[in-house]
């Protein structure tokens, strides 16, 4: 497999900051990834994706998009291989309708009137949402609104697509539609997923889960690997799963411990009773 | 100070059909001191409800009981900063709404404001801060300089400083880490504890499970539900009707019911949970 995106040593300092945002950073991650970067607030997280969009320059360090070392000159090539769906949906709307809107990002990049048609078309089925394409984009619930972005970003046909806690401002059901278009997305076309949450039950759909405390990477492993840190994941801006906090209220009853996922936590629970 | 809503309905005046009723004839009360959770999808009316309990929105047709001070479609604006002060509001991302140089002034301006004497804000402020758990050395930094989750702390001991009877919240912990939220939630229990009203608008149903002793379900513009967390969550019609979803606790114990299990009321906590587990295993 090959590399998508590529960090090497990478430190990034804001203006009359004491600390730096990102500190030596190097990182790979690879194509058709869905890679989860956590940590609490103010841990680097959203800095380090504004340096892989190129919408922040690192001090030192080199960041490659697609094998292509980013610099000046390329920057706004390379961004066309990225797309951010943002935490609010209600910041990220510019056109009058669905369609519109969804259009904006295809305009920008200059694509003739035919091909964008297609292109806005086929995005918004992509996210089942061809049925709203003329409806006012404030008229839309939250979930639906996210999906919207996301065919907007998915209309440039992107490489990359950022989810900037693209889901904690919705309700449960808007959540589970969003989680549910990623995962569908990626069983029907390669797509590299990096998604910023605090959700842990969102980390569980990923591949990977990079932890971040104080602009380092102190994680990088499988969902269980991280999970099996029970308590500790507190420290890095994470709850313990649902699964490890029931286990821990019953573990004389079960005599283990360590992450088990909710499947194996069942079966274990209905043995013990059925045998006593 | 109680609150009561009688057949409230308010409707936006809007050139746009589509935003239509606010409210649709709600009418309920909500208890002093009670820690109330108000749920219900976007756009269900939650917010258009509580932004009537200071008067930011009218009502069209109905009236509005804040202790005892009634809200009317022609109460008119003037002399609304008593119940503004006694109830106090934390909108969605309310650190977008500091605005001053430093901490200190932007928490001292909502007492100011009110008509609190100088030196009394300032002591609201340096009391406030530490209550939401940052340190007296923040009063002087200005707040643009503070990473989201101590701009929230921020804002709220914005809210707190002047000493509102009713605090209501508009889902503050959005986009916090669970550190960060947990702390956040623990801190409005205590001020319920310390005799405050307390009304939240939250998705989380955890949040509503472990926090509130009182449950309003809106849906469509209309309030379909109250009563306590439990009973809620237990209500077979609104979950067909897909109008509440569950906490995870009382999800995983319909897994359980699939199996070998038995419930007869759905537990809503960790602790219900595990206790009903336990039992279940070791037999009653």
């Amino acid at each position: 497999m090959k590399n998508i995106i590529s960090m090497k040593n990478v430190t990034y300092t804001y203006p009359e900051a004491e600390t730096h945002a990102t500190d030596d950073i190097s990182l790979d991650i690879q194509e058709n990834e869905w890679v989860s970067i956590v940590g609490r607030n103010g841990s680097g997280k959203t800095t380090l994706t504004k340096l892989i969009d190129g919408l922040i320059d690192c001090d030192s360090g080199d960041i490659f998009i697609d094998g292509v070392k980013i610099d000046e000159d390329n920057i706004w090539d390379a961004r066309k291989n990225i797309g951010i769906v943002f935490q609010n949906p209600d910041h990220q709307f510019v056109g009058a309708t669905v369609e519109d809107d969804v259009a904006f990002g295809l305009e920008n990049q200059g694509v003739q009137r035919e091909d964008m048609i297609k292109r806005v078309d086929h995005a918004l089925q992509m996210v089942d949402m061809q049925d709203y394409k003329k409806r006012d984009p404030q008229s839309l619930s939250g979930g639906q609104k996210q999906r919207v972005a996301i065919a907007g970003v998915l209309a440039i046909e992107p490489k990359i697509i950022i989810m900037d806690e693209s889901t904690s401002m919705l309700d449960p059901d808007g959540r589970r539609t969003v989680l549910d278009l990623i995962q569908n997305l990626r069983k029907k076309q390669s797509l590299t997923v990096l998604s910023i949450t605090h959700d842990i039950e969102e980390t569980q759909l990923s591949d990977r889960i990079i932890v971040l405390k104080s602009g380092k990477i102190v994680k990088d492993s499988d969902p269980k690997g991280i999970y099996d840190l029970g308590p500790k994941l507190i420290d890095y801006g994470l709850e313990e799963p649902f699964t490890s906090l029931v286990a821990d209220g019953l573990r004389d009853e079960l005599g283990q411990e360590g992450y088990v996922n909710e499947e194996g936590l069942i079966d274990q629970l209905c043995k013990l009773n059925s045998k006593m | 100070m109680q609150i009561e809503f009688k057949n409230v309905t308010h409707s936006y005046e809007s050139n746009n059909p589509l935003s239509g009723l606010g409210l649709a004839d709600v009418s309920c009360k909500i208890e002093d001191k009670a820690f109330t959770a108000i749920v219900g999808k976007t756009g269900s009316g939650k917010s258009t409800l509580v932004r009537h309990i200071n008067a930011l929105l009218k009502p069209t047709s109905g009236e509005i009981k804040v202790g005892d001070r009634v809200i009317t479609p022609e109460t008119n604006n003037k002399n609304l900063k008593p119940l503004r002060k006694q109830v106090g509001m934390v909108f969605q991302f309310p650190e977008s709404q500091l605005f001053e140089d430093t901490v200190e002034k932007d928490i001292m301006f909502g007492p100011k404001n009110f008509g609190i004497p100088e030196e009394e804000a300032r002591e609201a402020a340096h009391k406030m801060i530490k209550v939401v758990g940052l340190s007296e050395d923040y009063l002087d930094r200005s707040p643009f300089d503070l990473s989201g989750g101590q701009m929230r702390r921020v804002a709220i001991a914005g809210v707190l400083a002047s000493d509102p009877e009713t605090i209501i919240l508009d889902e503050p912990t959005a986009g916090l880490d669970p550190v960060g939220r947990k702390e956040i939630m623990d801190l409005f229990k205590e001020q319920q504890q310390n005799g405050k009203t307390i009304i939240l608008i939250t998705h989380n149903m955890d949040d509503v499970a472990n926090y509130a002793e009182t449950m309003m379900v809106m849906h469509d513009s209309r309030l379909r539900a109250v009563g306590t967390p439990k009973d809620i969550f237990n209500d077979q019609d609104l979950l067909d009707k897909k109008l509440i979803s569950l906490p995870q606790s009382a999800v995983f114990a319909q897994k359980l019911a699939k199996k070998n299990f038995k419930f007869e009321s759905l537990p809503i906590t960790i602790n219900e949970l595990t206790a009903e587990i336990k039992q279940q295993i070791h037999g009653e």
